[in-house]
């Protein structure tokens, strides 16, 4: 078998790479795969699945902030069943790790979705406590440690497969919510999700977002989430997936030096549709470049004295 | 739908505050009338979005295509002062305007920025005979654009100020609702603003209406449920289920 540098071990997945496209930004990668080959990506975590469908929150859902988005989507999906019967199998044609993010409004609609999907071909399962955008259950969940713990533990036992637990920026102690999904039994941690905030029409004197507030994305929280990654990498020793502004292959190792395993690309997807693929590419050179035998070498490799 | 870098080959001032751009790539896509491209707004003062443009004009031969639209921000102004060099952009998204073989007189209702996309379906289909009449509304005078143009290939056109500028004064909808028994038309297409949209729907006309809608949006490809329209069967994504739906089916 050829050495491929650029594939990591992920809970004991084999990723081809660390690019992993982030959730809410790439559907079921159905219509990005009209654009290219998306087989090349790492792994897929596919739009957050809920029990029932959702029709998720009024327009207009997104405002352009200074370097950054702000998203109010609301975990608009098509409910469990039809991800299993109608998406699930173009992703299966595609033969490529798939993460299932889920979310609910209470505890058991996360056991729920991990039961049901443990019972699929997914590869890895994505605990969604961090979305800022529904009233019910989402971010909850993901505040406060006590609590990060409890939904944790009570999903494991329901979850046959890998469990990631997405963890919220909008937290007191980011290392601190990192070991409480770690204690309760989580394999791997994604960090951050999107930061609550909000845009404002000074003429019209209204929010842009029909919601008021919404989730920011972009390069625009880039140095929040890298502090996150690395204070929450010192802290458990689960891996971890880093994303929050990842525009550039150079991005991507900033993540993995401050301890990222793997790493998700989000907002790029909407900049340039094709900017996760070129990660990829751009992730080659470098790998070639500093003659890394494998790009994990640069794994928690930052030089701080 | 194709990834392309377009070629800017020439940039027009139409009014003050609105733009006209062709451009140009070799390999263009099938392209179908009110169809959309999702336009770089060059990566430089924080823009992460792309700017999504209807098309005014689609030459297949020439691999040419026409864009009009308001500057509104950063992003467009950007456009707007682009004089050459290449740009990417996603071609071409959405449904578009499709007519049946037994359509032969359509009626056009176009509001402001919404009327250049109307002129790309007569492009497509006059050459099969189907006749055009044309109802374009503006704000004002200094507002309205592609009058020549849309003259040149219209049975008839009829313009609306609402400050009576130019044209007749008051709503294009109600020029429209005026003139319905004489032209008779087999379809209703309209862009432009949500009122425009809601004072059509007001008119309860018994002839199938196609509208475009406009949202923001996010990836345009269809992917990230940004630009959610109210149906009566749920939300639809304007990018991909759109942006033309029929007006019975759109909650406005």
């Amino acid at each position: 078998m050829i050495h491929n540098p650029l594939s990591v071990n992920l809970c004991n997945i084999e990723l081809k790479n660390p690019v992993i496209t982030a959730s809410g930004t790439f559907a079921c990668g159905f219509e990005y795969g009209k654009l290219y080959d998306i087989s090349k990506l790492g792994a897929i975590s596919v739009k957050g699945i809920t029990r029932e469908k959702r029709e998720g929150n009024p327009s207009p859902r997104i405002a352009e902030t200074y370097g950054g988005i702000l998203n109010s989507v609301g975990l608009q999906n098509p409910g469990v069943e039809i991800f299993a019967k109608n998406l699930l199998p173009y992703l299966e044609t595609q033969k490529i790790p798939v993460i299932a993010n889920i979310a609910g409004d209470t505890e058991q609609d996360y056991c729920y979705l991990a039961e049901r999907l443990s019972n699929t071909s997914v590869a890895m399962i994505e605990l969604n406590i961090s979305c800022p955008n529904v009233k019910e259950g989402g971010m909850a969940f993901g505040v406060k440690p006590d609590s990060v713990y409890k939904i944790t533990k009570a999903v494991r036992k329901y979850c046959k497969k890998p469990l990631m637990v997405k963890l919220s920026p909008n937290v007191a102690d980011i290392a601190e919510n990192a070991i409480a999904a770690e204690k309760g039994g989580a394999n791997a941690i994604s960090l951050i999700n999107t930061i609550k905030g909000m845009a404002v029409n000074a003429e019209t004197r209204r929010p842009i977002l029909k919601n008021i507030t919404g989730g920011l994305s972009g390069p625009a929280i880039k140095p929040i989430a890298l502090r996150m990654v690395w204070e929450a990498s010192r802290a458990v020793k689960i891996p971890i997936v880093g994303m929050g502004g990842i525009m550039t292959a150079t991005d991507a190792v900033e993540f993995m030096l401050c301890g990222a395993t793997a790493v998700q690309v989000g907002t790029a997807n909407l900049t340039n549709p094709l900017n996760a693929s070129m990660i990829i590419d751009e992730l080659r050179r470098y790998v070639d470049k500093n003659k890394l035998k494998s790009i994990s070498d640069i794994r928690g490799q930052l030089i701080t004295e | 739908m194709k990834e392309l870098f377009l070629n800017v080959r020439e940039n027009t001032t139409l009014i003050k505050g609105v733009t006209k751009i062709k451009l140009y790539n070799a390999n263009l896509p099938e392209f179908t009338p009110g169809q959309f491209i999702n336009l770089s707004a060059g990566s430089f003062d924080g823009l992460l979005l792309r700017r999504p443009i209807s098309v005014f004009k689609y030459d297949a031969e020439n691999k040419i295509f026409e864009i009009v639209f308001e500057v509104k921000g950063k992003g467009t102004a950007f456009l707007s002062r682009l004089k050459g060099g290449d740009l990417p952009g996603t071609v071409f998204l959405g449904n578009g305007f499709s007519l049946d073989q037994n359509v032969k007189r359509v009626a056009l209702v176009g509001g402001g920025l919404g009327c250049p996309p109307l002129y790309s379906v007569i492009e497509r289909y006059k050459g099969r005979g189907v006749k055009f009449y044309t109802y374009l509304g503006f704000s004002s005078q200094s507002k309205a654009i592609l009058l020549d143009d849309f003259g040149k290939v219209s049975e008839r056109l009829k313009v609306a100020t609402d400050d009576g500028s130019y044209g007749e004064k008051g709503y294009i909808t109600d020029v429209l609702k005026k003139d319905i028994d004489i032209i008779k038309p087999d379809v209703i297409l309209a862009c432009g603003p949500t009122p425009m949209f809601k004072a059509l729907k007001a008119l309860k006309l018994s002839i199938p209406t196609y509208i475009s809608m406009e949202a923001r949006m996010g990836c345009g490809i269809g992917a990230c449920s940004v630009c959610a329209c109210a149906t009566i069967s749920g939300n639809k994504r304007v990018c991909a289920d759109g942006p033309v739906f029929n007006i019975k089916e759109v909650i406005l």
